[in-house]
Formats: structure tokens, sequence, C-alpha cells
């Protein structure tokens, strides 16, 4: 009977599964909700933060190039795409940082390749597996540490503990009930550990969402009823809860304008806008907006010129917004020039987008990881 | 003992224990499910090589070339004047159209999937669909995405450079990767950057160079008012390009056959195939000796499929169950291995879709990644509550049980339907009905691998 010892099946009260160490327990880590948002597809920068006083934009952009008298302008140089009327506000309140240029050397235009750079924090030539969060994530088994709510895991990839992907709380509570008993494996199946591991990750995780939203009442600013809002409605609901999870990720998608941009760029910036507009009323009526810190960010920007079909083709730099009761509001870095383009005619970036990440990191466990210690830290908080 | 009898009876019944789960295996990994018919043809055909030969000799048996063509797929579908001049009310009603055929398409798909009596060749199409990539959701098109999903079927199982060649000329992959509006003045590189790097030679075998020279070649290539393709010279580039290491005036197409001379494209193309239906981590070795035989077979995929499922490392018992079923092999597969008669494609498309796996309309230009990709904590829990709803009081009537000799005991039966549907054979502790048992194993974690 050898083929029925392939596998053994052993019943177990509780599952221990491999946990690994990475942020020092030493550190004094601060309570803090990190919510972050990936514009999916490459975020056209300029249309979104404007130079509007640079004539090479005007000469780049003959048809997507947005009109003064709409335009939100920020100081004498740069101003706000029209969509973000409610950014704007919230830039008048000192409370959203935009990080300009953002990106990295020897910059790969491909989609999947470059949402991989910044997702795990790599050079360009360097391949690396783990999300750039898992670092910041210490060893707490049995809690929750992230949310992913849109999208793909991005820079909570390969975090073995406590990293959930749900559309629905609701459901996820209510279907995570068929989980009954508990198996573990002897073997070196990772397709079937992997699937043993979502299923003791089912059984935590619903276990605290259950307890932590027992007490919860209903958000004082409702939402629309995009996708998108949908996310950042769990994100708001959970960062109201008792779940104390620090990392959300969520997701706006069709950001690749090739073709006929303006419209659909305007209605995504509009979107994004008012979303974080209403999870900022909701959080300070909760009293937990100075505890969050909204981040937006995208594989690239998109190129300097527009193309033959009133869009724009896949770029290199962009600027980022980062938002939150207790961020230094502002403009930081530098815009990166329109004279003088990299040799695929594409803006030359002059933040590395992993000082942000060195900020953040910094903000949040009080240090830096080795891995991002050679980045500046940008004073936004 | 009774463990071991019911052993010498599956022994008896099945020739040897050995292929009966060479079989399981074979088909899991070449069909959608498992079904009495394919089962007892491989049982029969008591060897394995001869099986595959069987299994791939079938796929020329796709009958849809005789078939009308659906209604969906006669037509481009188009506003009666300029969108711009519709009002509201004849745009939305226009839109609602659109959105119907739309579906008609998903659910002809779906119904292809669960009545084919060539399931290999619907994984095929499925994985070229896949990989050249195109969505209704772009393409707004059913009778163009249908002319591409005909494409698929054709070369499926034959030329791989043919079907590259044919590739750049199908109006719904022009319209998925902008290539209508790369025109000599204005270059679009969108076609040419994923060609290179989803499609042939793969990320770091090419550069922004190449990109640009084949995006110059690819200038023209375009669709006429009747959305044929057309190639307009006008806006084509003529001029010379560095590709790779050549230089010259080249076309697109020529382009492509010196993409289809580097070895670089055969082992792409010949490691995909491998994740997708042997495993997740290939030996180099042994794709670079498959990638040869497509070479030195001109691209042809069958003799190279041939090859594949007999590699040593495909027969390797170490290979059975390491792979996660896709959302299409977990459903469709589930309700063919139960000749589920009366199904809705409407309710398998949404579960599908759930499942992270919206057929026609895949995520974005890589496709489906898949894998370890499929499981998530909500993925699972949809997949859990599929089986829950195939499994309830009355649902459980639409199942047929062929697959599990109705008049033995139920030991001997518990034990068959673990060793049928399951990847590999564990023990399943029979509950006192076997429709209950039935439903342990199909919620088993290992029902989820193939």
């Amino acid at each position: 009977m050898n083929r029925r010892t392939l596998l053994k099946y052993i019943a177990l009260n509780s599952l221990s599964l491999p946990i690994l160490l990475e942020a020092s327990s030493k550190n004094i880590i601060k309570k803090r909700n990190f919510i972050f948002i990936e514009l999916k597809g490459g975020n056209d920068g300029l249309n979104t933060v404007i130079p509007y006083k640079n004539r090479h934009y005007y000469k780049y952009r003959p048809n997507l190039a947005l009109k003064k008298n709409t335009i939100l302008p920020l100081n004498s140089e740069l101003a706000l795409h029209p969509s973000l009327q409610s950014l704007k506000n919230i830039f008048d309140k000192k409370e959203l940082a935009i990080v300009q240029g953002l990106g990295y050397p020897n910059p790969n235009l491909s989609h999947f390749r470059s949402i991989e750079i910044w997702d795990t924090a790599s050079n360009s030539q360097e391949y690396l597996d783990n999300g750039w969060l898992k670092s910041l994530i210490p060893n707490r088994d049995k809690l929750l540490n992230g949310i992913v709510l849109g999208g793909e895991y991005g820079p909570l990839s390969n975090i073995p503990n406590g990293i959930i992907k749900i559309n629905n709380i609701q459901n996820f509570l209510q279907q995570s009930k068929q989980l009954k008993g508990r198996i573990s494996l002897t073997g070196k199946n990772s397709s079937l550990l992997h699937i043993l591991q979502t299923e003791s990750e089912i059984q935590n995780s619903a276990n605290i969402l259950k307890k932590s939203l027992k007490n919860s009442k209903k958000l004082p600013f409702p939402f629309k009823k995009s996708n998108f809002a949908k996310q950042m409605n769990i994100a708001t609901e959970l960062i109201n809860s008792t779940a104390n999870i620090p990392f959300y990720k969520i997701s706006l998608e069709s950001f690749d304008t090739h073709t006929n941009q303006l419209n659909q760029h305007a209605r995504l910036l509009n979107e994004l806008s008012e979303g974080i507009s209403t999870i900022r009323k909701n959080l300070i009526a909760s009293n937990k907006w100075d505890n969050t810190i909204i981040v937006t960010y995208s594989e690239f920007g998109r190129r300097a010129a527009e193309n033959a079909n009133r869009g724009t083709d896949h770029g290199t730099a962009a600027p980022h917004f980062v938002i939150g009761g207790k961020v230094n509001g502002g403009i930081y870095g530098e815009h990166p020039s329109l004279k003088l383009l990299d040799k695929n005619k594409n803006l030359i970036y002059t933040t590395d987008f992993r000082s942000l990440y060195a900020t953040l990191a910094k903000e949040y466990i009080g240090t830096v990881p080795n891995s991002l210690k050679s980045f500046e830290i940008i004073p936004i908080f | 003992m009774k463990k071991l009898i019911s052993f010498l009876i599956l022994t008896f019944t099945f020739s040897t224990a050995t292929e009966f789960s060479e079989c399981i295996h074979l088909l899991n990994r070449t069909s959608l499910g498992v079904t009495s018919n394919e089962l007892n043809s491989c049982l029969k055909d008591n060897n394995y090589k001869i099986s595959i030969s069987n299994i791939l000799k079938s796929t020329n048996k796709d009958t849809i070339k005789f078939q009308q063509k659906p209604d969906f797929a006669k037509k481009i579908i188009r506003p009666y004047k300029k969108m711009k001049y519709l009002n509201i009310g004849e745009r939305k009603a226009f839109r609602k159209n659109l959105n119907k055929q739309k579906m008609k398409m998903k659910k002809w798909w779906v119904n292809k999937l669960m009545t084919t009596q060539t399931p290999f060749l619907e994984k095929m199409v499925l994985f070229w669909h896949s990989h050249f990539t195109s969505s209704l959701i772009k393409v707004r098109q059913p009778a163009l995405m249908y002319q591409q999903n005909q494409l698929f079927r054709k070369y499926a199982f034959g030329n791989f450079g043919d079907l590259l060649h044919a590739i750049i000329e199908d109006p719904a992959m022009l319209i998925y990767l902008d290539n209508r509006g790369n025109r000599k003045k204005h270059p679009n590189e969108n076609f040419a950057r994923e060609l290179l790097e989803l499609f042939t030679l793969g990320e770091g075998n090419y550069s922004e160079k190449d990109i640009k020279a084949l995006a110059k070649a690819l200038t023209g290539y375009s669709l006429d008012k009747n959305m044929n393709f057309r190639f307009k010279k006008k806006i084509h580039d003529k001029s010379k390009k560095r590709f790779l290491e050549y230089y010259g005036n080249y076309n697109a197409h020529q382009l492509i056959d010196i993409i289809l001379e580097q070895e670089a494209t055969s082992i792409f193309i010949v490691t995909k195939l491998w994740k997708t239906f042997i495993g997740y981590n290939p030996n180099s070795i042994e794709i670079k000796r498959l990638a040869k035989i497509f070479r030195n077979n001109n691209y042809e995929l069958k003799p190279l499929m041939q090859a594949m499922l007999n590699s040593k490392f495909f027969k390797d018992s170490s290979t059975k169950g390491i792979m996660i079923k896709s959302p299409i092999e977990f459903t469709v597969g589930t309700l063919r291995s139960f000749e589920y008669q009366d199904f809705d494609s409407r309710v398998i498309l949404q579960y599908s879709r759930r499942l992270g796996q919206n057929l026609l309309d895949p995520p974005n230009v890589k496709g489906w990644v898949g894998g370890k990709n499929w499981i998530n904590a909500n993925t699972l829990l949809i997949r859990k509550q599929f089986i829950n709803r195939l499994t309830r009081g009355d649902s459980m009537k639409h199942l047929k049980l062929n697959l599990f000799d109705v008049n033995s005991t139920i030991q001997s039966r518990s034990e068959k339907a673990a060793d049928t549907l399951l990847p590999v054979s564990v023990f399943i502790t029979p509950a006192n009905n076997f429709n209950k048992t039935l439903k342990t194993i199909l919620q088993h974690p290992l029902y989820q691998l193939k």
C-alpha cells in the first residue's frame, strides 16, 4: 500500500506554519494604518501634477495639455488636474505631500516588470521575490498584518504571516465557517502546502475580523458604489475596528491610457480624489486620521509627448501622493526636466522611489531596513 | 484486511493500479475533469505512450468547422449612426445589445468546454487565449473575438510559426494592442513590446532598440472599415531597421521569421507550455531538449506535446497533484466528471470569473498567470462554495456517478472515488452513505490539485 502513504495527513489542533522573523522586535512599531493605492496601468504624472508654466509641456501635448483656466494651481509652477479638487483642498490643509519625479535608474517600460520592481523595491536588473513591506512586518503569529482589497498582492507579496485577500467581509466570514478541521501534511508538494496555508489563514483571519468588527458602526460619510470605493470602504471599516491591521492594498485600474486619454484619465482621478476625501472625513470622525497614511504608486508615468491616438505611451518618472493627518503637506523633490529626456524620450527620475519607501519605513518602525539604508529620507513626516 | 481485499478488487478490475493512476494523471492534465469514457479508453489502451498518441490524435476531431457560425459572430456591431450623434436612450440600448452579444459569445465557449469531445484541444485554445491575449472589453466585437478563437482552434496543435504570422494580422489582436494607430509618423510600440516580451523571446532577450524596430515594421498593419485586416502601405515605414543582429528594410513578417530563428523563442514557448501542463519548476536541461525538438520540427506543436507528455519528468510520480486547477478546470472539470447535463452556462461563467478567470476577458496582456495565484483566501472559499452548491441534497440528483462502480460496496466505491477524483492516493474514511463521502472528497484540499 505504498501509494497510500505518499502523503500522510495528520489532524492537528493547532497548525504551525513556517514563520519568518524579519523586523527586529527591538524596534518600536508605531500604530499606523498604511493604505497603498496602486494606480494600475501607469498613471500620467504630467497630467496629474501639471508643470503649467513650462512651454515644453504644451509642445509635447498639443491635444492633451490641460487648459489653464481649468487646472488647480498649487504654486507658480505646478497645478493639479481639474478632477483633483478634493485633493487640492487637502493640500491646502497641509495634509498632502507631493513627491515629484519618482522613479529608478535604467527604467523598464514593461508593466509587469516595472511593477515588480516597485513591489519588491529591487534595482532594475535585480529580481527579488518578496514584497518590500516584508521587512516591516514582525513575527506576530495569528495577527492580521495586511489586507489586499484589489489587484495583486504587490508590496505584500510572499509574506507568510497574516496577509489575506478579500472582496467582501461578510461573505468572507460566512464562508469561512465551511472550513472545519485543520490538516497538516508531510511532503514536498508546495501547491498543496499553499492551499493548506490559505485554509489556516482563512480561519485565523475570520476569528480576528469577527471579534474586531463586533461593535462597528455605520460610516457617517458613505462611499460611492464603484469597485474602488468598495475597497476604500472596507479599509475604512477595518481601520475603525479593533483589528489593528497596519497595511491595506487597494487598486484603481485602467491608467494604461494609450488612446483617447483625456476623459478616462479625468474619470479615474476624480474617483481617486473623491475616495480619498471620503476616507479622510470618516477617519477624522473616528479619530483615526492622525494614524493613517495613504500612499499612491504606479508602475511608471507616461511618455512626455502624446502619441497619435490622443493617448500616451509607457513612460518613467512620475509624482505620487502621501496623505494623512500627520503628514507635512507640501511639494517635495525636483520636477524632472522636460528639456532633457532619456534616449526613449522619457522623463529622467529625480527621486528614487525607494527613498519614499525608506521614509515610510522610518515613520513606522523608527528605523530604515538595511536594504533601503542607502536612500535619502524625504522630510514628509 | 478489508483494505487489502478492496485493493485486490481494484487491481483485478483495472489491470494494474499503476496504470489506473497514470491514466488519472494523464487525464488530469490533458482533459477537463475525468469522464468514464475517457478513463475507460485510457485503461483499454493499456499503454501510456499509446494513450498519449490517441489523445493527441483525437484533437483533430473538433467538429466546429462543420458548424454554422453563431449569430453573434456573423457581423460587426455598430450603432446605426456615429456614437456621438446618438441620444442617451439610443446609446444605452446600443450598449445593452453589445453586452448581450458579448455574453452570448462567452456562453458559447462555456457550452463548448462543457460538451466537447476534444477537451485537450479546448485546453490548448485556452492556452493560446491566455498567451496571445485579447479581451472582449477592449475589442468590443464578439465577431472578432470569435474569429481569433477560430484561429487558435486551427493552430492549437498546428504550427506555432504559422500562428505567430497569423496573429499579427488578426483584427482582435491589432485592436487589443493598439496597432491600428501605429503609423510611420507616430509609431505605437505597444504591440511590438508585448510581442517580444510576452509572445516570443521573453524579457532579457531583446533591447528597447529592437522594440522600436519591430514597432516600425508593424506600422500599417491595420484594419479596413469592415474590420478586416488590411496592410496600409501609405502609413507603413519601409525604412531600414536594426533588429537583433540584422539590418535591412524588413516588414513584420520578415522580423517574425528572425524571431523564430532564435533559440530563446522556442525556450520561452516550451517553458510556458511546461508550466501549464507539466509543473511549475521546469528542469532547464529538459526544456532545452524539448525546445530543440520544437525547432527541429519547424515549430510543429504535436511532436512537441508528444515529447513533453512522454518526458520522464512528467511520468514521475512526484509530478502528480503538484499543479493547481484553473477555475475553468475546477468548475467545468467537476461538472464534466459527473456528466452534469442541465448546467447553466451563466453560473459557470460567474464562478469562473469570481475565481479569477473571466473567460474572454483576461486581466491584462500577460493573460492569467495562474499557478498558486489561483488560490487565495477569497477564491478558496468560493471554490468550496461551488462544491457545496453542487453537493447539496437536491443538486446531488443531477450528478451521474458512472465513474464509481455503482454496484459495489460503499468501501470500494469510496476508494474508487478518491482514486479517481484526487490526483494522489489518500485514504478517505468512508461515511455511512456514499454522497457524504463524495462531498468529503470534493472538499478535500487535494481536489484543488491536478
